[in-house]
């Protein structure tokens, strides 16, 4: 009796230890740990002064690009890190955007999270400050000044084509090819990285862009392009068939300022800096006959009184060329000679502007502003076209409900993405 | 005969067909050591002091005084695989959960006492007194699902128990047992006191109400943590018939009917975990911009209240000597879980949010975001919680009695469980009932002079449950925490009883 009591407990025992003790092993939560870092960090005298090339630029005494630039660690100099040679990305910011916009979506974070848990070789990243006035230039300048290598926007095309690169290959531990060269740009910083690729086209081996002033007249199939937002730069300002010498440069008005910036950009010839009656700024700076404008200036509520028969042909005392008329159309001459020519379209076409071997990455989404999409859909599809024919990473997206994908929205879900590509793109 | 024989035909068919009718919930189903070991099929033989719980009537079948304690071990065995992700069309972005990863519930071995007392006293001729203490209502579960995405805020960790439950209903009891008709039909009749006890934690996601680029992502959701804990007092009761149709058979119905318990507290925590935007600009302590950019963390203290509508519930069981050794029985039971609607929390006695400097400034960003001067407090202290629609369910229960000796009782049982929460879409960490459920159970139990000791085991699978959508009902407020459920529970009860 005893005897089958003993043996019916033990096997009773096995039953419920075999039942219990599955469910009594601690698991954890499996909680992933803090993700390790980069121990990079920025570079604190990234801001440089680029002259002759900022010389007659807006609103700029020093002469002084800001930039934010970030070093990670294995290119930081001992006892920090080995001043190791990495691949270079210069990121564009969007239109009215400075040196801190990407830091602000998370970049610096990104790097280090990134960098370290290996999903990106080690880069430096450098972020230059859009221009102030106007919220850019569309980073363009220069091009097309036969007779003025420095124009009142700066010579951009100088400075993004070479001169970035050459400063930092000159000042950090920066790989010095083209194929560990990278740049990137968002919204107008998307121009502003083709058209530098464009320009100087041994420069950059891969660019990444989300939409942006690609193509300006859109093209047969993708919308109007910058042309169809001549009514709403009037509309913008309560100006659609009004007089156009009230057309504003305020800040609160951000499709007419586009316009501006790029009509600054886009002139053959400098402006605005010269017969004005400033008597807060009387000296002229050298060479004459262009004067410097002070950023004291009273730029916003002066330019209106400085446009006087703007849409003469024989009036433009203030000598910023918008390719519209007063009506919203397009003003032929201005728009075909002058706009048209700065088109990526046509820079392409240029003797030798090619973009062989170069690795080209979009991300795109139908909610962008200010046709965006439609142009970045048209440079796409020429890019992919006869003659061209380029191979072309294409990333579709869209926001969610309230967030849709406009602006600034999902920078820094792309810029994620964006680095991925880069990195990738520099190989080993 | 007749009525005995459509009982136990519709038991067997209701046992047969169990996968279109299998409570669930978070009701404690196993009190005490027979009924777990038998599946709970214990409404129709109950007898011990646990008959407080199963049927009140079966007490006037005990002879014996009895006093009686359990010591129930459980572990919510969960595991849930987020897929929390912001979508739109085939798109989707990051947010921090811990996505596409097998996370568990914190590791806790759940303690749970019960016990009970008999006596058979000469009152109104003889009925059986009793007084009990035991959880009819209990769960916990604590779960660490989320971290702020990389460049959100690092300077301040959100606690790890961001979704919590521990709810704890205990039920003090008196119950009595008589006999009606001699050795044929018995009632009884069940007080309750019911204390309940709950913590609650969860995170919700504010919109951010700043202009871009505060509010670009990752800056667009603001987490907000709440916890509460608070405690409330109710009444319910119990009732049982016992109809012993021959020697060897037992038919038991009773049912159950707790009244609404209002919960309140004075410790609700809301903790506002606000972006720190890289390279923030330098803005000055005590502007907006400063605030929605610096990583601060904003506390807000208020007391509050929540009513727990509590699930009426009755059944019928039936139990059947197949020899002298063995017993069979088989129950089933119906619960009204469609009175359960969640807690929805309202705040009272709200307290100064921290963070003095910034209370201001953080009260006008608010303000400015809903145009409404007057009710800031209502968007800091809005109700943190949602609503959830259950349904009624059902469950049968069956389980077996051997004797083989006079020394020892053996038991078997399990049970088929429908899930309240079966077409549920605000599906949250804090309740994870995934579905209709199977039960397995086993113990035995050694009479050794007036005492009675003893072990069962059982263990309860649940399906795996996948839930798709944060925002079911499109109303633009997050209802569920998608994602790959699974569970399983497993408990040990250990038991004595002493006859006197």
């Amino acid at each position: 009796m005893f005897g089958k009591m003993i043996k019916f407990i033990a096997l009773s025992l096995i039953f419920v230890s075999m039942i219990v003790l599955p469910g009594c092993e601690d698991r954890g939560t499996n909680v992933p740990a803090v993700p390790s870092l980069d121990g990079g960090a920025p570079w604190p005298t990234a801001d440089h002064i680029y002259s002759p090339q900022l010389r007659w630029l807006l609103s700029n005494n020093i002469e002084q690009l800001p930039a934010w630039v970030y070093i990670p660690q294995v290119a930081a100099p001992p006892p920090l890190g080995l001043s190791r040679p990495v691949p270079l990305l210069i990121l564009l910011a969007p239109q009215g955007a400075n040196k801190f916009f990407f830091a602000q979506h998370g970049l610096q974070e990104l790097l280090k999270e990134m960098i370290a848990d290996g999903t990106i070789q080690p880069m430096i990243v450098a972020c230059p400050s859009n221009d102030p006035s106007f919220g850019g230039f569309m980073y363009a300048g220069g091009f097309n000044f036969e007779n003025n290598p420095t124009p009142p926007t700066g010579n951009n095309d100088a400075i993004f084509g070479s001169e970035m690169v050459a400063f930092l290959r000159n000042s950090l531990p920066v790989l010095e090819n083209q194929q560990k060269t990278g740049i990137a740009g968002f919204g107008m910083g998307a121009y502003g990285a083709f058209r530098a690729a464009l320009l100087s086209d041994t420069v950059y081996g891969s660019i990444s862009v989300t939409d942006g002033p690609l193509d300006f007249d859109g093209g047969s199939g993708f919308g109007g392009g910058l042309a169809d937002l001549f009514d709403d730069a009037l509309m913008e300002q309560g100006l659609l068939g009004q007089n156009l010498q009230d057309f504003d440069s305020a800040k609160a008005w951000p499709i007419s300022n586009m316009f501006i910036g790029a009509a600054f950009a886009f002139s053959p010839k400098d402006t605005v800096l010269f017969a004005h009656d400033d008597n807060t700024n009387p000296t002229p700076t050298n060479p004459a006959p262009f004067w410097k404008m002070d950023s004291t200036y009273g730029f916003d509520t002066t330019i209106s009184t400085l446009i006087a028969g703007f849409n003469s042909p024989s009036g433009y005392i203030f000598d910023y060329l918008l390719p519209f008329t007063a009506d919203g159309n397009a003003y032929p001459l201005i728009w075909n000679n002058y706009w048209l020519t700065e088109n990526l379209e046509f820079l392409i076409n240029l003797p030798g502007n090619k973009l062989n071997g170069v690795n080209l990455w979009f991300a795109t989404t139908t909610e962008s502003e200010l046709n965006y999409y439609q142009q970045t859909q048209s440079w796409i599809n020429t890019l992919t076209n006869a003659p061209y024919v380029y191979s072309v990473t294409e990333k579709k997206y869209l926001g969610t409900a309230g967030n849709p994908a406009s602006e600034s929205q999902y920078v820094y879900d792309m810029l994620r993405e964006m680095l991925i590509f880069h990195s990738n793109s520099f190989g080993n | 005969m007749k009525i005995l024989y459509r009982v136990v035909t519709l038991l067997s068919c209701l046992i047969l067909f169990s996968a279109s009718l299998l409570a669930g919930g978070f009701e404690n189903i196993n009190i005490g050591l027979k009924s777990t070991a038998m599946g709970s099929a214990y409404r129709a033989l109950a007898d011990d002091w646990t008959a407080a719980y199963y049927n009140p009537a079966a007490y006037a079948l005990i002879y014996d005084n009895q006093l009686g304690g359990n010591a129930a071990f459980g572990h919510y065995r969960q595991t849930l695989v987020p897929n929390f992700r912001r979508t739109s069309g085939t798109d989707s972005f990051e947010t921090g959960f811990f996505n596409d990863r097998e996370i568990y519930n914190a590791h806790k071995i759940l303690s749970n006492p019960s016990g009970g007392l008999v006596l058979r006293l000469p009152v109104w001729g003889e009925t059986v007194f009793g007084f009990s203490i035991y959880q009819p209502f209990d769960y916990n579960t604590t779960w660490t699902l989320f971290r702020p995405l990389t460049a959100y805020n690092t300077s301040n960790a959100i606690p790890n128990d961001q979704y919590g439950t521990d709810l704890d209903v205990v039920s003090f009891q008196i119950s009595a047992g008589r006999e009606f008709t001699e050795e044929k039909l018995y009632l009884g009749l069940g007080l309750q006191l019911l204390r309940a006890d709950l913590v609650w934690s969860e995170l919700k996601f504010r919109d951010n109400p700043m202009p871009a680029p505060y509010d670009d992502r990752p800056y667009d959701m603001i987490p907000q943590w709440a916890k509460s804990k608070g405690h409330g007092w109710g009444f319910g009761i119990k009732a049982g018939l016992l109809w012993t149709p021959s020697d060897r058979i037992n038919l038991g119905i009773s049912g159950n009917i707790p009244f609404d318990i209002t919960i309140s507290g004075d410790s609700t925590l809301l903790n506002f975990y606000l972006p720190k935007v890289g390279n923030d600009g330098g803005f000055s302590i005590g502007t907006i911009e400063h605030l929605f950019s610096s990583g601060s963390r904003i506390n807000g203290l208020a007391d509050f209240e929540t009513k727990l509508k509590l699930p009426p519930s009755f059944g019928i069981g039936l139990s059947f000597d197949v020899s002298s050794k063995l017993t069979i029985a088989v129950d089933a039971q119906y619960m009204l879980w469609s009175k359960f609607e969640g807690f929805q929390f309202s705040y009272s006695n709200l307290g100064d949010l921290s963070r003095l400097v910034d209370t201001a400034i953080f009260v006008e960003a608010i303000t400015d975001s809903t145009n409404d001067t007057t009710n800031v407090s209502d968007w800091v202290y809005a109700s943190t919680s949602h609503p959830v629609v259950w349904e009624n369910s059902g469950r049968v229960m069956l389980g077996a009695r051997f004797s083989p000796s006079s020394l020892l009782t053996l038991f078997a049982g399990g049970y088929a469980d429908q899930s309240p929460a079966r077409n549920a879409t605000q599906f949250t960490p804090n309740f994870v009932d995934t579905g209709d459920k199977y039960n397995y159970s086993g113990g035995f139990m050694f009479h050794i002079n007036e005492w009675d000791i003893g072990i069962a085991t059982s263990y309860t699978s649940y399906p795996d449950l996948t839930i798709t959508e944060i925002d079911s009902d499109g109303d633009g407020i997050d209802d569920a925490i998608p994602g790959l459920y699974q569970a399983d529970y497993y408990e040990t009860v250990l038991s004595f009883i002493y006859r006197f």
